[in-house]
């Protein structure tokens, strides 16, 4: 445990100086990291995302957990999930903001039909699961879905 | 550091939906599984390997635009630069939805009630800012500066290395205030107390977000792994296409470099040399020339490898008189730019492979891609490979 503990003090001494090399940087070569635009544009990420991005999530999660019919619970969710993410990483290129008319090497495909096919087989997918899980269900309750087992 | 601070008592009905330190994170009216010290423990882990990857390979890229004197970047092996850019952008996009799963599992403690009980516990807390701030700041800078996006107005490149650092600052900081937490998380079964009402169990909510990072990377990493072009359906740059079926992250038209006018155009080698040169276009091809197969590899993360034909530098240096070891700084047609010169190391003038090349696959070579003559050198990042050269300058 005590060397335990040395090397959780050495760690926090070590992120304290890495800090320290961050404001050094910054000031040294303000002219290209303009700090306060830089501090500005970090803080207010993490403001807006446990302000609103997080809670949303949390909130669309809540409604699928508590409407929708066992069967669909985990498809639904793996299926939003994996819209969220997907959508999130290519939305630079889906709006094509750094399209360049004199380099039509930057953003070479076509995003929105990438993009659509993407959340297709992801969407088919998860559907194909809902579907599996409904069957099993059945099969597994034959006097009805109200007296239906767990599915898995 | 044992003072206890005072905290005044929320009423009861918000009180029951806000976790308490040292309690589980998910608030007690609440049914989540997911909200859960083991998630956070695991894909933590998961964030800490990522995240060093990426300061790591973003470490090195940095020092060989900016080279500390105490270093000589090698030129070999040629593909060393292409694979670590390329890891650092697989690796940074596939740890955005480790990144936002993480912070969604922890989140109910943003609410935590009191937020703090003692110094040290407001310490560490008030890192997770840096720490939060930072990683968002490098995924989404990072995620628009491979799609030509920058909507701020700092450099890129410094913002973002100033940003690994806080971060990885804030990550040493954390790791020291939750080791105690995910060493004991890491004990505990994931199946205990787990949801049985057909939402996702704590396990298949891993999956899923291996998952996502999985689809992230198959439908992103083909700008530098060739094998997954097809599939690579939101990669932002593609490795097969643009002039000569390479891409451009500098055209002529943008260097202004468009239709170079070859009856002017002179390569001069000067500085210090015994020879100075002033060659014609037509005398440089005349020179004896090789041929290189080597990626051409944008900070950005996508590679292409082409063969590439030209002078060797060394050649020229030699024929010149300069020594052997000098220092060596090529300037482009280009009038203005970040990239117009690009320093030389000594380990890269004395390689063989290191060109000015004339011609790209057999074709002379496309005003994208730094006709009449550009630099292709062996382990260097693409905006160090000089287009357009015409003076190289022995220092
Ligand atoms: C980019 C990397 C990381 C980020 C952004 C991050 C972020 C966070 C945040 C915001 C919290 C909530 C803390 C609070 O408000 O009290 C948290 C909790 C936690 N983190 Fe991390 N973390 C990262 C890496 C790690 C690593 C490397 C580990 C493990 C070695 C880890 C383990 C944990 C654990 C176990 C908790 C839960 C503590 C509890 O039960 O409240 N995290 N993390």
């Amino acid at each position: 445990m005590r060397a335990g503990t040395a090397a959780r003090v050495l760690a926090a001494v070590a992120g304290v100086a890495m800090f320290a090399v961050t404001v050094r940087y910054a000031v040294l070569r303000s002219i290209d990291v303009r700090p306060a635009v830089w501090v500005r544009w970090w803080v207010t990420a993490a403001v807006v995302h446990d302000v609103v991005v997080a809670p949303a999530a949390i909130a669309v999660g809540w409604l699928v957990v508590r409407f929708a019919p066992r069967w669909l619970k985990a498809p639904l969710q793996t299926a939003l999930l994996l819209s969220a993410v997907i959508v999130a990483v290519s939305w630079p290129a889906l709006r094509g903001y750094g399209r360049m008319p004199s380099n039509p090497t930057y953003l070479p495909r076509d995003y929105a039909g990438g993009l659509t096919l993407t959340l297709a087989v992801v969407w088919i997918a998860c559907a194909g699961w809902a579907a599996a899980r409904l069957v099993r269900r059945r099969q597994a309750a034959p006097l009805g879905p109200s007296v239906a087992a767990a599915p898995r | 550091m044992a003072v206890r601070l005072r905290w005044p008592e929320p009423p009861p009905a918000v009180r029951r939906w806000l976790p308490e330190p040292g309690e589980p994170i998910a608030p007690p009216a609440t049914s989540s599984k997911l909200h859960d010290d083991r998630i956070a423990a695991r894909l933590g882990i998961a964030l800490a390997v990522t995240f060093t990857v990426c300061f790591l390979t973003g470490l090195w890229s940095h020092v060989q635009q900016d080279p500390p004197t105490w270093l000589a970047i090698p030129a070999r092996p040629a593909g060393l630069y292409r694979i670590t850019q390329g890891v650092h952008v697989i690796t940074g996009l596939a740890a955005i939805p480790l990144l936002l799963a993480k912070l969604w599992a922890v989140w109910p403690r943003f609410v935590q009630w009191p937020p703090f009980r003692t110094v040290r516990e407001a310490l560490w807390r008030a890192a997770l800012l840096p720490l939060v701030g930072g990683s968002l700041f490098l995924l989404g800078t990072g995620t628009a500066n491979i799609a030509g996006w920058y909507p701020w107005k700092f450099d890129f490149r410094k913002a973002h290395f100033a940003a690994s650092w806080l971060t990885m600052g804030g990550l040493l900081i954390h790791v020291a205030a939750v080791a105690g937490i995910t060493a004991a998380a890491l004990r505990r079964s994931l199946k205990e107390d787990d949801a049985t009402d057909g939402r996702l169990s704590r396990r298949g909510f891993l999956g899923v977000v291996g998952a996502a990072a999985g689809v992230v990377t198959v439908t992103t990493a083909g700008a530098t792994v060739r094998p997954l072009r097809a599939l690579s359906v939101l990669a932002t740059r593609d490795p097969g296409s643009g002039p000569q079926g390479v891409p451009v992250n500098r055209s002529a038209a943008d260097a202004g470099t468009r239709g170079v006018d070859l009856g002017a155009y002179r390569l001069r080698v000067e500085g210090r040399v015994a020879t100075p040169l002033v060659l014609t276009y037509d005398e440089v091809l005349a020179m004896s020339t090789r041929t290189a197969s080597l990626p051409i590899t944008c900070v950005e993360g996508w590679s292409a490898s082409a063969d590439w034909r030209g002078v060797p530098l060394r050649d020229l240096l030699r024929r010149a008189g300069a020594e052997p070891g000098a220092e060596v700084v090529l300037s482009s047609l280009e009038q203005r730019g970040a990239y117009r010169t690009s320093k030389v190391g000594q380990d890269h003038a004395a390689d063989a492979d290191t060109l000015l090349a004339t011609h790209l696959d057999g074709q002379p070579l496309d005003p994208d891609h730094g006709f009449p003559l550009r630099l292709i050198a062996p382990n260097r990042p693409g905006v160090l490979q000089t287009k357009w050269v015409t003076t190289v300058e022995v220092r």
